[in-house]
């Protein structure tokens, strides 16, 4: 039997560190990567921030049934979507879009990574402290069929994009964490008006 | 030496064995409502695309309007005849790109991306005269038995080369053996554009179409933003699945030459049934980002077809996005004039205000986005445009 503790103990190894980065969030404040905060009523697990996308992905029930994705500091030319070849054609953000072209820009890069009929609605302005940014709700599908509903938040800060997206299965899920998700948002602020 | 010789007496039994093994490719065409003997592999072939097909029946991707599965599925019953028609299920699949595929279950995939760039029906009707044809022909039964034979040729050789004791050349014959299954392919690939003009033909459509949707596809390709894909049309190698695009507009055109007769295009047909189709499959190929594309394909459409409006504004956008220089003022202009046309989305005048708020016009900017919210009133972004709105007014006293 002794001959099996080395391979297991480099599987545990390597098991253990894919685990690394995954954190627990909330409740309490939370600090998006060099960025806004937001206050968490609940534990949420936070993934590991993708320094390629300068996404970082919390779940609660796990990311298939409730993501929420916290968008950060997103500059001229950015793109949503990795990909090795800078060349690639992708949406990408550009500097001076309107909010009404950032949400645009949202929702051509949730289509371009896979989801299905992104149908926006309800665009409002919205208080994203100190800026004012723009808020509205979606629907969408998988591409095997699952009806899915979302949320989103943006702002433009110091010429960069910020932003907040909730996704969930629209059956069950999407109400589940409803009203979690609506105070996650109002309470998005940058640090320095974190008191106002 | 009695090793050795036992050595190459397994070998030999072995070489025998697989070589009996070995299928043949040379098939009969199925017969319309032919279905594969349950002990077949082409049973195994059907029974695998009866399970995706159950994937795909329910999976967003599917385009499901009636009116236009009915028109596509009409032209499919015209190329193939009322024998197979019942034989062959036509999907409309929402991808901005142009595709079609065949399964051999009698499953075909129409791609959105294919529809919003064939000019007419003639051209659709290649395009499934072509797809018909990998079924007819059995090709993926012909590709299935050829890639297993392939193995089994490669398995020898790699034997052959080891007896040898130069296994490393084991390689060289994986190498040429998938060269040769490429161009088993392009051989069928080439079969199909053979039949396919030949079923469109005998249906009464005009032959020189089945050329023309592949030239205006090489034009297309010719103004993408990247050179990767602009190179990529004109050429092909050893490891291609279809002949070069060129090839096989001159094969067309011989055959459109040799057959003399002339058939109908039914252009005005194919714009009625694709016509409310066009502006989102226009918005979904402008996803993709490739501008230099998008714009060459607006201008092409805007030649041929009545949707002014739609189109205009759908360049307008295109610009709006691209954001070169004088990309801006060309994003008005078109947004403008997309206003003269009946057809014009409302969300042109949106634009028009927010071009002109850009430029300072305020006045202008104003009653834009007045008449946006006029002609929308239960636009999904009524209270942002209403707050620009106040916000101009408030900016004015």
């Amino acid at each position: 039997m002794g001959h099996l503790r080395f391979p297991v103990l480099v599987l545990s190894l390597l098991m253990v560190t894919a685990c690394l980065g995954i954190e627990k969030a909330g409740p309490g404040v939370f600090q998006a990567e060099k960025s806004y905060q937001v206050t968490l009523g609940k534990s949420w697990t936070a993934l590991p921030f993708d320094a390629r996308t300068n996404l970082q992905e919390m779940t609660i029930d796990g990311v298939l049934l409730n993501v929420l994705v916290l968008g950060t500091d997103i500059s001229d030319g950015d793109a949503l979507i990795y990909s090795a070849d800078p060349k690639k054609l992708v949406p990408r953000f550009r500097a001076g879009m309107t909010d009404r072209e950032i949400v645009e820009f949202l929702r051509d890069s949730l289509e371009y990574n896979g989801l299905v009929d992104v149908k926006i609605s309800n665009l409002r302005p919205d208080e994203f402290p100190p800026e004012t940014g723009v808020r509205f709700n979606f629907t969408t599908k998988t591409q095997i069929g699952l009806a899915m509903k979302g949320d989103g938040k943006a702002v433009i800060f110091d010429d960069k994009l910020f932003f907040l997206l909730f996704v969930a299965p629209a059956e069950y899920y999407y109400d589940l964490h409803a009203d979690e998700v609506e105070s996650i948002f109002d309470s998005a602020r940058f640090p320095q008006s974190a008191s106002g | 030496m009695r090793h050795t010789l036992f050595f190459r007496f397994a070998v030999t039994g072995f070489a025998t064995l697989i070589l009996v093994a070995c299928e043949t490719t040379n098939v009969a065409p199925i017969a319309a409502s032919e279905r594969p003997e349950e002990t077949t592999d082409e049973a195994g072939l059907w029974l695998q695309m009866d399970e995706t097909e159950k994937l795909l029946k329910s999976s967003a991707l599917v385009e499901n309007d009636e009116a236009l599965n009915d028109y596509v599925q009409a032209v499919a019953c015209r190329v193939v005849g009322p024998d197979y028609c019942p034989d062959l299920r036509v999907y409309v699949v929402k991808q901005p790109f142009f595709n079609a595929n065949m399964a051999p279950n009698g499953q075909m995939q129409i791609w959105t991306g294919l529809l919003l760039r064939a000019e007419n029906e003639a051209q659709l009707a290649f395009v499934i005269g072509h797809e018909f044809a990998h079924y007819r022909q059995r090709h993926s039964l012909q590709q299935w038995r050829e890639i297993k034979n392939l193995a089994n040729a490669s398995l020898l050789f790699s034997m052959g080369t080891a007896v040898a004791g130069v296994p490393e050349a084991a390689v060289l014959g994986d190498f040429s053996i998938a060269a040769r299954l490429y161009g088993f392919g392009r051989d069928k690939e080439r079969e199909a554009d053979e039949l396919g003009f030949e079923f469109a033909t005998q249906a009464g459509y005009a032959g020189e179409e089945a050329a023309a949707i592949w030239k205006y596809l090489v034009s297309e390709v010719e103004n993408s933003d990247l050179e990767r894909n602009r190179r990529a049309i004109a050429r092909a190698s050893i490891f291609s699945t279809h002949p070069v695009t060129s090839e096989r507009i001159e094969n067309l055109e011989a055959l459109a030459a040799e057959a003399a007769q002339s058939g109908e295009t039914a252009a005005a047909a194919y714009i009625e049934a694709t016509g409310p189709f066009l502006a989102s499959w226009l918005d979904a190929d402008l996803v993709q980002s490739d501008f230099g594309k998008h714009i060459f394909l607006i201008n092409h459409l805007l030649e041929r077809d009545a949707r002014q409006g739609v189109l205009y504004f759908r360049r307008g956008e295109a610009y709006r996005l691209r954001r070169e220089e004088g990309d801006e003022t060309r994003a008005l202009e078109d947004y403008i004039k997309a206003s003269t046309f009946e057809d014009v989305p409302p969300a042109a005048w949106r634009e028009i205000g927010e071009l002109q708020r850009r430029s300072g016009n305020q006045a202008q900017a104003l009653e834009a986005y007045r008449t946006y919210l006029e002609k929308a009133p239960q636009a999904s972004d009524k209270l942002l445009i209403e707050s620009y709105v106040e916000a101009l007014l408030q900016e004015q006293s």
